[in-house]
């Protein structure tokens, strides 16, 4: 697995992609960071919170690659047949991307020294909301690296990928339209006679169940500087979910090889 | 064999593989769809379960611990005597980060945890629940606006503007009209507001109006919190002091009182009537001769002397005079537990020589020996003494005939909207205001919940433009671009492999 792992980490800055990813996450955060120096300050909590809404673009081109590459190549049959468990193969892949999106937030860092040198504040709430930051690239990465093994083309899986992350940040107006449709349809269609307050009730039991699949609002209390433990264990739990997913997908690809 | 026979056993050989094909493949699609389920089982029941047992561990980084409710906040709430409900009517933004909500909601989240059911949160759009709304009060006194609060306690209802929770920094605001977020008092208001609709009898507290009057939503907050009813008073309009009144305030006047006026609060003051007066330099720096008639019935004269710090010990910065560090008097101190509190641009509250042994006269705030008073501010060496002067003084009367208790303030900074919202880190001054209105009250000294400051996130030492120019091209354009270099390097290189 750990040397799946180094292959996979390195392979990226053996192939532009890695470069791409890295120089446009550089410019974005750049150009944000410039832009409040000449204010006379900058909470870096609200530097992460804006990385956050533009990991759409980013994470559909480090993990576009991840499995649909080794198709066009070719070496997906030296993954099926290798040794190696598959489970721990995608498992390297998924932290390959990790890492690589670590690395990319080393500019963070750069940002945090600059602040440090001009006398500003570097808190906890920015260390808050850069652990939310990380936690919600984890989660993209686990999407993006499902969508990958999805299809057997690159742009396919990038545009997936991009969609469902695209969506998820708007998750909370379908959950609206959603509570919306059920208190009609329950309205239209009450045979029961059930009262309007359980109807409404149930509205908004369907409105928090489809909000409760949303990594935003698990973690809009880290990007203010509150810890608890809920949102961590959310993006764990739904990393290890889409990971195990991914793995299942591969797996019954293997055994669909035919001789 | 025959070639019928070997074409058989063929065919039969293809058919039992295709089903021993057949049947594994569905044993594994079952296998796959099972353990998926079975793991989104799990994440799903972990996730609850965290839900429900860690919710009470958290760590609250923020620096002034914004959302963390204070004990006196968990005593409100552990003992409310109702129950209570808290509507934000607005829709429940899904992203609270960025969004002037971020400060209420996970505070609001410990609120209904300290309650233990007792209190609930409700997000309502009064758009698309009007009935709800229009429910609320069923009286149709209360107009309820959207992107505000409603606290409803049995038949009790208040509303709070969010806005009013915040505290601004004060230049910003007067200088240039901004709005610029210093602090928050929201744990101040909603407990205050709480603490107020499920209190049984309240002491009333009237504030004087018509004198154009700095704004009172800080202290009346404070005195909400403390279980007291605050209600206007415009005795220009209505000449007489309602029974049930157990204080007046008179809070930074612009105007002098009227003499109807003066002699009905004189009356109230002889029958055993309390009031404090605030009014300092800035509000108005002219003599108040009728409001100075009244408060020299209690052998004190509200001067238009500037008082003038000159000990460091008590400056804050050694080229301002106006603003420093009061002294509380020894009485007051160990009543209250504050030995300091801020002051700034006051009035010298002289002590009249006077002959009526009954009043019982004593300063509460007081300058060092080194101060100076400048009559109209004026500076003028030669009309400066050196000397102890009053910031703020209290007068009690022992006379049956005449048995008022006031406290005259010669500075806003204790009581004044403006002054508090901007000093939003000034504890000490609102505990010590709310501290003599139970004092004078005669109820238990105790201690109000404090505002919460934001962090200043200002560069303490800003670069040159220059620097900031070169850091600006270092972020954005060079380090992109040695990345974007290394890319093209690699993308050539393996091309030409």
């Amino acid at each position: 697995m750990l040397a799946y792992y180094k292959r996979e980490f390195f392979s990226y800055f053996r192939s532009p992609i890695g470069w791409i990813a890295l120089s446009l996450y550089a410019i974005i955060s750049g150009f944000y960071f410039s832009s409040w120096i000449p204010s006379g300050g900058i909470d870096l909590s609200s530097e992460a919170a804006f990385l956050s809404g533009i990991l759409f673009m980013i994470v559909p081109i480090i993990t576009m690659r991840l499995f649909s590459e080794e198709k066009r190549t070719g070496t997906d049959v030296l993954m099926y047949t290798s040794p190696s468990d598959l489970a721990g193969i995608v498992v390297a892949k998924y932290l390959a991307a990790l890492s690589l999106f670590l690395t990319m937030n080393a500019v963070f860092g750069i940002h945090i020294l600059i602040v440090n040198s001009f006398g500003g504040r570097v808190d906890a709430v920015t260390i808050g909301s850069f652990l939310a930051l990380l936690l919600l690239g984890s989660l993209f990465i686990a999407i993006g690296t499902l969508a990958s093994a999805v299809t057997e083309n690159q742009m396919i899986a990038a545009m997936l990928s991009f969609t469902a992350l695209l969506l998820s940040q708007f998750i909370y107006v379908f959950s609206a339209q959603f509570r919306s449709l059920t208190v009609s349809l329950l309205s239209a269609l009450n045979v029961f006679g059930i009262g309007a307050e359980r109807i409404a009730n149930a509205g908004v039991a369907v409105e928090k169940a489809i909000n409760w699949l949303d990594p935003y609002a698990h973690l809009d209390e880290l990007f203010i500087g509150i810890i608890t433990l809920p949102p961590i264990v959310f993006c764990v739990m739904a990393d290890v979910f889409l990971v195990f997913i991914t793995y299942r997908l591969i797996e019954k690809r293997r055994w669909s090889q035919k001789a | 064999m025959s070639i019928r026979g070997r074409i058989i056993n063929y065919l039969d050989l293809k058919r039992n593989k295709r089903i021993i094909r057949d049947s594994r493949s569905g044993s594994l699609k079952r296998y796959a769809i099972g353990s998926v389920l079975v793991l989104l089982g799990i994440v799903i029941v972990v996730n609850l379960l965290v839900g429900m047992l860690a919710s009470d561990f958290q760590l609250d980084w923020t620096a002034t611990q914004v959302t963390s409710i204070s004990p006196e906040t968990e005593k409100v709430l552990s003992e409310l005597p109702v129950d209570v409900r808290i509507y934000g009517l607005f829709e429940k933004p899904d992203n609270v980060q960025n969004s002037i909500y971020q400060l209420f909601i996970p505070m609001l989240e410990k609120y209904e945890d300290a309650s233990e059911g007792k209190l609930t949160v409700q997000y309502v759009d009064p758009d698309t629940s009007p009935s709800l709304i229009a429910g609320l009060d069923p009286t149709g006194l209360t107009a309820f606006s959207k992107d505000t609060f409603v606290i409803k306690a049995g038949e009790r209802i208040s509303v709070i503007d969010p806005y009013n929770c915040l505290a601004y920094d004060a230049f910003e605001y007067t200088a240039n009209n901004r709005r610029v977020v210093v602090g928050n008092r929201i744990e101040m208001v909603f407990t205050g507001e709480i603490s107020y609709l499920t209190s049984g009898d309240l002491q009333k507290v009237y504030f004087m109006k018509g004198h154009q009057e700095f704004g009172n939503s800080y202290v009346a907050s404070i005195l909400k919190y403390e279980g007291y009813d605050c209600l206007d008073l415009y005795l220009a309009e209505t000449p007489e002091i309602p029974e049930d009144c157990d204080l007046i305030v008179l809070n930074l006047p612009r105007q002098d009182i009227s003499e109807d006026e003066a002699a009905i609060l004189g009356n109230y003051l002889k029958t055993g009537g309390k009031m404090i007066v605030a009014c300092d330099f800035v509000s108005v720096n002219e003599p108040m001769d009728r409001l100075n008639e009244l408060v020299g019935t209690m052998g004190l004269s509200l001067t238009t002397d500037l008082i003038l710090e000159y000990s460091p010990e008590y400056l804050f910065s050694p080229d301002d005079n106006k603003n420093a560090r009061g002294i509380v008097s020894t009485e007051y101190a160990d009543l209250f537990g504050i030995y300091y509190a801020v002051v700034g641009r006051s009035r010298h509250v002289r002590i009249n020589d006077i002959a009526n042994g009954s009043l019982s006269i004593r300063p509460i705030i007081t300058s060092s020996a080194l101060a100076t008073i400048n009559p109209y501010g004026v500076i003028d060496e030669k009309q400066t003494s050196q000397g102890i002067y009053n910031y703020a003084v209290r007068s009690t009367s022992s006379d049956p005939g005449y048995s008022g208790d006031m406290i005259v303030l010669g500075t806003g900074y204790l009581s004044g909207d403006e002054y508090l919202n901007g000093m939003s880190a000034a504890e000490e001054n609102i505990r010590f205001f709310s501290n003599l209105i139970l004092s004078l009250t005669g109820r238990e000294i105790d201690t109000p919940i404090p505002p919460k400051a934001i962090p200043s996130y200002a560069f303490t030492s800003l670069p040159p433009v220059a620097q900031q120019t070169l850091w600006s091209v270092i972020l954005i354009a060079i380090i992109p671009f040695l990345f974007v270099s290394a890319g093209i390097i690699v993308y050539y290189r393996r091309r030409h492999q």
